[in-house]
């Protein structure tokens, strides 16, 4: 019949059909696959064979988001903590700057346990810093604000720079960086710890024999001075157990970074000091404050005869 | 009838496939392309601009005809423009290095032509055809001298640098002819006088008073967005506005981007030193093609741009705005150059307007400015000025906001500009406001 006949054509047709269709299906398909393994297709590591890697270095990178942070003013906590510090002449600038002088310079010696033992009793909230160094040549102990767990390298917006004359502190000044809640972006992938040693290797900045003890994310910006700034995560890189590198960890980016510690010094100083000639009045102080309350309750006695 | 249903089973079958399929299809195409959408969403990157080509920067800044002792040039800048045209369709053949750095002068007319800055000889060939298949000597220009002979006429290029080589080359009879026409209209050209006689900075300014054309340009805001797209890769910026909301701060981890002058300028700066030892200062052809290539890709050159200054030593490039084919020399925001600088082979410094110039805005005013010798003599003259010091003159523009008007319109005034130390000081006391007097203005002030 006529009807069987038009069955028949529409069968074939569809089966034409459904094997075009078939066909387009899988080639799509396919494309997706080949872009994925394209991604995860890798090259031999240079470094590999020539540079050690301690266990202590991560095999991956974690997922970490740049930081907005601004230089940040103190609580009123945290005022009022300062002003309840003893032994020091303690004062406040622009509300963001904490500087103090000791009344007596204690003792210190080249030890982390030790120096953190001393600084503990004279400076507040120093939990929120570590330890990073001392500088025999300006003769300033270092310590870097941890935020997120992970340390800003060499920020004048959260340092602690405790002053040292032989062998003893005699002072110290602090700021604290303050994460801004809206937007801290994305996580992003980083470098691979296999990728930034290899960019190493390759500039020469490590060479065959070296190894690579301690590799550890951190953040750094390069506009130390703004008031809010954003901050890069970077590796920092242990070399020999001695020698710290900086790279960029943002992947495209792969650059290590220049950084002098005398000359951030020398700049943290100035600054420091420019913010306190600028700020001369409203200074918050622990012992003017003493004497302030004093002279409230003379005047509020003097009001009341 | 069994046959017929199971040809019903199948058809059915079949088409529920195809549906499956078609379906399938469908819903996998969106899924694969919205992955592909996220990271190909291109940000705008195009200030709006035009890409140029590194030769069409470079133009000559003075154009001499010495014929018979006397010396000329074109009357009109735009002639100048259109000779050196068509002296770019030149076919140029044997291009050496030669021992002598001074052209030899015959008896004859002879043509000059000097640049506004030192350029790398690699742009020989882009400039002119060159036919010969070594490769070109290394080395610097800033003046070309041409001299006729029966075969045509010997090029020399020849570089004020006394480290730097002279080059030479030939040009055939046709193009020499077609030079010798392009100023054989004596109407077109000007008597010129060498100033103070110096035979080694061949500064020649025009000998009579001059007449310019005046000109008025709107101006249009160029938006910063494109430029933060373009210069900031993929990373959060903050932005930090300061008083008027036309100044703002952008900065990441390791760069700063600044509007300045109530939003008329940028100024983008790396924060970050260029660390890998490997790195080197470019060349001067590098840094020329590179920094044209980078003002390229967001299409930056939104006006006239020359090049005007460059220089390897400290890794630095000027572009300079024109408008008929004068120079802008002086604004008071400094919205007439484009300056970059580089630190290796990254952009280091990059200055340029923020604003975008249209010159249709007619402006018929003819300005008369005073002839070269009354120039010169002001100057030698003058206890503001050292002779010595002196390393160009020139006609260039002043910009001045209309007073009147209310709409973004500029008034372009030609003036006379002295350059000393590298620095375009305009010599107010030969500036007149209505075009007439100004000699007598300044033989006033003496």
């Amino acid at each position: 019949m006529q009807w069987g006949q038009i069955k028949t054509l529409f069968i074939l047709s569809f089966l034409i059909l459904d094997l075009f269709l078939l066909q387009q299906f899988l080639t799509k398909q396919e494309e997706a696959q080949v872009g994925t393994l394209q991604d995860s297709m890798f090259d031999e590591s240079p470094a590999e064979n020539n540079v050690e890697i301690s266990g202590d270095v991560p095999e991956e990178a974690p997922e970490v988001s740049f930081l907005i942070a601004s230089l940040s003013d103190f609580t009123e906590n945290q005022l009022e903590a300062i002003r309840d510090l003893t032994d020091q002449n303690a004062q406040v600038f622009n509300e963001n700057l904490l500087v103090s002088t000791l009344a007596e310079p204690v003792a210190i010696e080249d030890d982390e346990e030790v120096i953190s033992e001393v600084v503990r009793e004279y400076v507040p909230f120093i939990s929120q810093y570590s330890y990073w160094g001392w500088n025999e040549q300006r003769n300033k102990i270092l310590f870097f604000q941890t935020t997120n767990t992970r340390t800003v390298y060499y920020n004048s917006g959260g340092v602690l720079m405790v002053d040292v004359e032989d062998g003893q502190m005699t002072g110290y000044q602090l700021t604290q960086l303050r994460e801004d809640e809206e937007d801290s972006g994305d996580e992003r992938e980083l470098l691979e710890p296999v990728d930034v040693i290899d960019i190493l290797y390759e500039d020469q900045v490590i060479t065959t024999g070296d190894e690579v003890t301690d590799m550890k994310i951190g953040y750094y910006s390069a506009a130390t001075f703004d008031p809010t700034q954003v901050f890069a995560p970077i590796w920092k890189i242990t070399v020999n157990g001695e020698e710290d590198l900086f790279v960029n960890a943002v992947t495209g980016e792969g650059r290590m970074l220049d950084i002098d510690e005398d000359e951030f010094i020398q700049a943290t100083s100035e600054y420091f000091m420019e913010l306190m000639s600028e700020n001369s009045e409203g200074v918050i102080s622990n012992e003017a404050n003493e004497r302030e309350a004093d002279n409230d309750e003379n005047s509020s006695e003097e009001e009341e005869e | 009838m069994k046959v017929e249903t199971l040809k019903s089973i199948i058809l059915v079958i079949l088409i529920g496939f195809s549906l499956l399929l078609t379906v399938g299809l469908w819903y996998y195409q969106p899924e694969y392309e919205s992955a592909e959408d996220g990271d190909s969403l291109i940000d705008e990157t195009s200030i709006e601009g035009e890409e140029v080509e590194i030769s069409s920067l470079i133009e000559p800044d003075q154009f001499i005809l010495h014929l018979d002792g006397a010396h000329y040039s074109f009357r009109t800048p735009a002639d100048t423009r259109l000779t050196f045209n068509d002296m770019r369709n030149w076919k140029l053949t044997g291009l050496t290095t030669t021992e002598n750095r001074e052209p030899q002068f015959n008896e004859g007319n002879w043509v000059e032509l000097s640049f506004p800055t030192r350029i790398p000889s690699k742009m020989i060939p882009e400039l002119f055809n060159v036919e010969s298949d070594n490769e070109v000597p290394s080395g610097q220009f800033n003046r070309m001298f041409i001299t006729f002979n029966t075969n045509g006429a010997e090029l020399m290029f020849a570089s004020d640098s006394e480290s730097s080589a002279a080059f030479s080359a030939s040009i055939g009879p046709d193009d020499a002819d077609q030079l010798v026409d392009s100023y054989s209209d004596e109407e077109l050209l000007a008597e010129q006088t060498l100033f103070a006689g110096d035979e080694d900075k061949r500064i020649y300014i025009p000998k009579d008073r001059v007449t310019v054309q005046e000109d008025s340009v709107e101006t249009a805001r160029i938006d910063i967005l494109p430029l933060k797209n373009e210069l900031f890769p993929d990373s959060p910026v903050v932005n930090i506005s300061e008083g008027s909301t036309n100044e703002q701060r952008l900065t990441d981890n390791s760069r700063r981007l600044e509007t300045l002058a109530n939003g008329n300028r940028m100024e983008y700066t790396k924060l970050t030193p260029n660390t890998s030892e490997v790195q080197r200062a470019l060349n001067s052809y590098d840094l020329l093609e590179r920094s044209v290539n980078f003002i390229n890709t967001h299409e930056g050159w939104t006006d006239t741009f020359r090049l005007s200054e460059l220089n390897p030593s400290n890794s630095s490039i000027v572009y300079n705005m024109y408008f008929n084919d004068i120079p802008l020399l002086s604004s008071a925001d400094d919205v007439h150059r484009i300056r970059l600088e580089y630190d290796g082979d990254e952009e280091q410094r990059y200055v340029r307007p923020l604003r975008d110039f249209d010159p249709s805005y007619p402006n018929p005013n003819e300005v008369e400015l005073p002839g070269g010798e009354d120039v010169a003599a002001f100057l030698v003259d003058s206890r503001q000025y050292n002779v010595n010091l002196i390393e160009d003159i020139k006609i260039g523009y002043t910009i001045t906001p209309q007073s009147q008007n209310y709409q973004q319109v500029y008034d372009l005034i030609p003036v006379w500009f002295v350059k000393e130390n590298g620095n375009w000081k305009e010599i107010n006391e030969l500036s007149s406001s209505s075009g007439e007097g100004g000699v007598a203005h300044a033989v006033g002030t003496n």
